[in-house]
């Protein structure tokens, strides 16, 4: 009788003991991911550096980077020769629509509390109540702005849209500018197109309907309106013409000729890398949340967003939609990349720990860049350009057509209506 | 001075003005090439040109090599340009003396493959390439870099000319009338004789796949694949650190060892170019 | 008469056996990585393809939004607009300079042929990126050259419309100058010099002799030149690509360009494999054209 409880008390203790470390050992092998070549170096970097390969020490994890333009055509390539790598992919709304329309990757409804997660995002990745992937990045658009010279010139930072035309003509008449825009529609990284997207997600409206269409020169699409306020920007006395992304933008910052410049938060990496330079006429520069473009409107819009997706012929899926998820939907994850790699998704206990945990940074007088960014995701409902498979051919399009706007050989209306055809036909050739 | 002993000085003059203006055309690009390399990128563009940098530092080939595996791409480059030459030397010859030397039945259809090929811009199947080796798996390898092209027409084309025009048949009959058979012609005898042409061929291949960007931006995505061409397209396309200075520190690397060169075998290089085409 | 006539193609095959097998790795190469690609681009141009899962036949659809897409017409002009602004006054410019080193009246001529040939030496993407640096907006040297030597104000050489396509037009001017001026110096080292001497003896001055005599015996050359300029202006790809992007808008574009945006951005490889065909097309045909002129003269 002793003996047979022994044996079950051994034989439970084993087993218990033995499913432990089943779940340890079931996450191992090799997972690799793939994508943009920033984002991958600081992925990379972010695990290395972070608790995962302590917690997880059978997992070895890759991530390789591409040139921005690259990576989509090789994940494409990869996944048509039968490939079962990368495990993860990290893809912009440029492409997504190619992978989710192909049936490429894997739902992960079940691993995922949207609750936590920025719903505009999410829903990009939404289809059928399956959700497909995680957010990685949003990029909203951000007001930078001198605080030195809004001290010396005594105004505020603009709420409305009237307000910030206001303050851009006290600045004009100082000699300065307070916005960038390129007139020759800048190259696909600071392009005039993804400015233009910022704007007509920011008004609520959008290129592509959820259904595929092309909405962008409807009343719905509000593509008429973003292009004439648009022109209506460049046309300012106060907006230089000069590329913001560029050494010549730099050149003009450093030469104290910029008060202010409305763009994608992202431009905050060129700084970091013009700066480093060493010039005491940079100036104090900080971060605010732009102002509504429409009475009661959002007072932000993100062109593009970055979603982590597991795909379909990985052969170690359990693993990898654990790495995913440290990413996509962890606090420890998205945490460490925002303050390590300025990238900053949609978690949104993260979002909260970064209210108070962000970095500071000395190039933006100890501003927390991450607090800020983290707090327009959490209380401006920033809506992102829906994409379609069409989209990276619309981008194009979009930007030759503004920067026909922009020179004078079309009006608005005209420049939305070319575009929205040539989109059409992109989309019927595909 | 005589009216024309006058007007020959100035005919001398004129002409000299013109030959070194044409110098400082083409010297002055590969100066601020490499005086940009070691400025700060406000330095750089900015409408304070100095001609010479305030203060020569290296910091941007620093964050190359900190950017990139950029020893192991430089070496990708010269491994890549020497294979293509050494192959197109052997190949190339092989075709161009059986199309010189020995009127085989198909010998004029076969010319006219090499000829059409000529002809033929690359553009018309870089995607097929791109399939082909996809489905090969040979992207991003040597192989998929290599051995495709391997064999150029056009070094064909220049190699039946030499053999045609310069290469005594007498020679080949002597051989083979001591009993050298057909195979070892070719090694004992038509290699040695034409190890000049060889040469200048070689060269010319290196140079050109020196500089070839197009093939290894179709073939190769991953880091450590890059050939130094690539580099410059990814530093200065844009994307998050778009460093002009760095880009210029990359080309300085990459164009040093190729000037070098030509330097020293200039006569190989000039003479070949010279008397390759004007055959015509 | 016709089993000899078999008999004497055996023979002969059986003879000159060993060319085969001296040829075989061109062939080989040829049929696998020129051949096949050339067919596989002509049939996918019928088909329409993401580039995973199976091709669609669509038949001749693509080359019908073809001749209706604005940018390939866009892209068509500018390279026409290339090749009649580069292959003639580059080919000039180059034989002027090739008959100023051939003169006996210069000195130091391998000197000046090896700075000249320098550019060439140098990869197009490095000379694109030169040229990116030198013409940037906002303090390229050029510009401040201009201003400072003429007084000049600053060309907007990468972000006008109306100047993209000089600003690609001067990089290959740059870069090609040399290679030609070899190959045109190298054919005027083969004129006869008593030809010109005869000519002197006439009474003919420099000009003359190059107009009469100089041009029309480099003839042959001079066409050589022009079909390869072509197939080199079909190709252009990394001028546009470093410099402008193809913009600002379309203005700089090439069909190279926009073939491999169709292509590798846009995935759609059905209809970048017409643009191969047409490109394939016009330059074959132009080049043959070129032949035929210039066997007339």
């Amino acid at each position: 009788m002793f003996i047979v409880v022994l044996l079950t008390i051994f034989s439970v203790v084993t087993f218990a003991a033995g499913q432990q470390e089943a779940t340890a050992e079931a996450l191992k092998g090799k997972v690799t991911m793939s994508g943009g070549a920033y984002l991958m170096r600081s992925a990379q970097d972010v695990w290395d550096t972070g608790s995962m390969p302590a917690k997880y020490p059978n997992i070895k994890f890759k991530a390789t980077g591409y040139p921005y333009l690259e990576y989509a055509k090789k994940m494409k390539i990869a996944i048509a020769a039968n490939e079962s790598d990368p495990d993860i992919l990290v893809v912009h709304s440029r492409w997504i629509q190619d992978f989710l329309a192909l049936d490429l990757v894997i739902p992960i409804t079940d691993h995922i509390n949207k609750d936590d997660q920025v719903t505009e995002a999410l829903l990009e990745v939404t289809i059928d109540d399956e959700i497909y992937g995680y957010i990685y990045e949003i990029a909203p658009v951000v007001m930078y702005y001198r605080n030195d010279i809004m001290e010396e010139m005594g105004f505020d930072l603009p709420t409305t849209l009237d307000q910030y035309f206001a303050v851009g003509r006290k600045i004009a008449a100082a000699g300065k500018y307070w916005d960038l825009i390129d007139p020759a529609g800048g190259t696909h990284v600071a392009a005039i197109e993804r400015e233009f997207l910022n704007f007509i997600t920011q008004l609520g409206g959008d290129v592509f309907g959820k259904d595929g269409s092309v909405i962008l020169n409807t009343a719905k699409g509000k593509g008429v309106e973003a292009a004439q306020l648009y022109y209506r920007l460049f046309k300012a006395d106060f907006t230089g013409h000069i590329n913001a992304e560029r050494p010549e933008g730099f050149t003009a910052v450093k030469e104290g000729k910029v008060a202010g410049n409305y763009i994608g938060y992202a431009w905050v990496h060129r700084m970091r890398d013009a700066i480093k330079e060493g010039d005491p006429t940079f100036g104090e520069w900080r971060m605010g949340t732009p102002p509504s473009l429409v009475p009661g409107g959002a007072r932000s819009g993100s062109e593009t967003g970055t979603w982590v997706f597991i795909n379909k012929l990985s052969d170690n899926k359990k693993a990898a939609i654990e790495v995913a998820k440290y990413f996509g939907h962890s606090l420890e994850g998205q945490s460490a990349l925002a303050n390590k790699h300025v990238i900053i998704g949609g978690y949104k206990p993260a979002l909260e720990y970064l209210q108070d945990h962000s970095a500071a940074w000395p190039l933006l007088g100890g501003q927390g860049v991450q607090a800020k960014i983290a707090e327009i995701l959490l209380t401006q409902k920033v809506p992102i350009a829906h994409a379609d498979p069409a989209m990276g051919e619309a981008q194009d399009i979009l930007r030759d057509y503004l920067t026909r706007m922009l020179n004078e050989e079309m009006t608005p209306k005209e420049a939305m209506d070319a575009a929205a055809s040539k989109i059409q036909k992109a989309q019927e050739l595909k | 001075m005589t009216v024309r002993h006058a007007k020959s000085i100035a005919v001398r003059i004129l002409l000299y003005g013109v030959l070194l203006l044409f110098v400082l055309i083409c010297i002055f690009p590969f100066y601020m090439m490499v005086s940009g390399s070691t400025k700060n990128n406000s330095e750089l563009i900015t409408l304070n040109q100095k001609l010479l940098p305030q203060q020569v530092n290296f910091r941007k080939y620093a964050l190359l090599s900190e950017r990139f595996p950029f020893w192991r791409i430089s070496l990708n480059t010269v491994f890549f340009a020497g294979s293509k030459a050494i192959l197109a030397v052997l190949f190339c010859s092989m075709a161009g003396f059986a199309l010189a030397k020995y009127p085989f039945p198909g010998r004029s259809i076969c010319f006219a493959l090499v000829l059409i090929t000529l002809m033929v811009p690359f553009q018309s199947i870089i995607v097929p390439s791109y399939l082909i080796l996809a489905r090969f798996r040979w992207l991003n390898t040597f192989w998929g870099l290599i051995v495709p092209g391997a064999v150029p027409a056009f070094g064909t084309f220049m190699m039946r000319q030499f053999f045609v025009a310069s290469f005594p048949d007498e020679v080949l009959d002597a051989a083979r009338i001591d009993g050298c058979t057909e195979f070892s012609l070719y090694w004992k005898i038509v290699i040695p004789l034409s190890a000049p042409s060889m040469w200048v061929l070689g060269m010319i291949i290196l140079m050109l796949n020196w500089k070839n960007f197009i093939w290894p931006f179709v073939v190769v995505s991953k880091e450590e694949m890059f050939t130094i061409p690539i580099v410059i397209q990814a530093i200065a396309a844009g994307g998050v650190h778009e460093d002009w200075g760095q880009a210029l520190a990359a080309s300085t690397v990459g164009t040093i060892p190729l000037i070098v060169l030509f330097l020293v075998a200039q006569k190989y290089f000039i003479s070949g170019l010279m008397s390759g085409f004007s055959k015509g | 008469m016709k089993g000899l006539q078999s008999n004497d193609l055996i023979a002969r095959i059986i003879r000159y056996r060993i060319a085969y097998l001296w040829f075989a790795p061109f062939l080989i190469l040829f049929v696998i990585f020129w051949a096949w690609p050339i067919l596989f681009s002509f049939n996918l141009s019928l088909h329409k393809w993401q580039m995973l899962g199976k091709p669609t036949f669509v038949g001749l659809r693509n080359f019908g939004y073809l001749f209706k897409d604005e940018y390939f017409w866009t892209s068509f002009y500018n390279t026409l607009y290339y090749f009649l602004t580069i292959v003639p006054l580059r080919t000039f410019l180059a034989l002027v300079i090739a008959f100023v080193l051939n003169s006996p009246q210069v000195r130091w001529k391998e000197g000046f042929r090896i700075i000249y040939v320098l550019p060439y030496v140098t990869a197009p993407i490095y000379v694109a990126l030169l040229f990116k640096v030198l013409m940037a907006e906002g303090g390229g040297w050029i510009n401040v050259f201009l201003e400072q030597a003429f007084g000049i104000q600053p060309v907007p050489w990468l972000v006008s419309p109306a100047w993209s396509k000089i600003s690609v037009s001067t990089v290959v001017y740059w870069n090609g100058f040399g290679f030609y001026m070899l190959i045109l110096l190298g054919g005027l080292q083969k004129i006869p010099k008593d030809l010109y001497e005869a000519a002197a003896i006439d009474g003919a001055n420099q000009v003359r002799c190059f107009f009469r005599i100089t041009v029309p015996l480099m003839l042959p050359i001079i066409a050589f030149i022009m079909i390869i300029s072509t197939i080199e202006i079909f190709s252009l790809f990394e001028a546009p690509l470093l410099l402008t992007e193809g913009g600002p808008g379309v203005s700089s574009i090439t069909l190279t360009l926009q073939l491999w945006r169709n292509a590798f951005d846009y995935f759609k490889m059905g209809y970048a494999s017409a643009y191969a065909v047409v490109i394939f097309l016009a330059v074959v045909f132009l080049s043959a054209l070129q032949l035929k002129w210039f066997k007339s003269k």
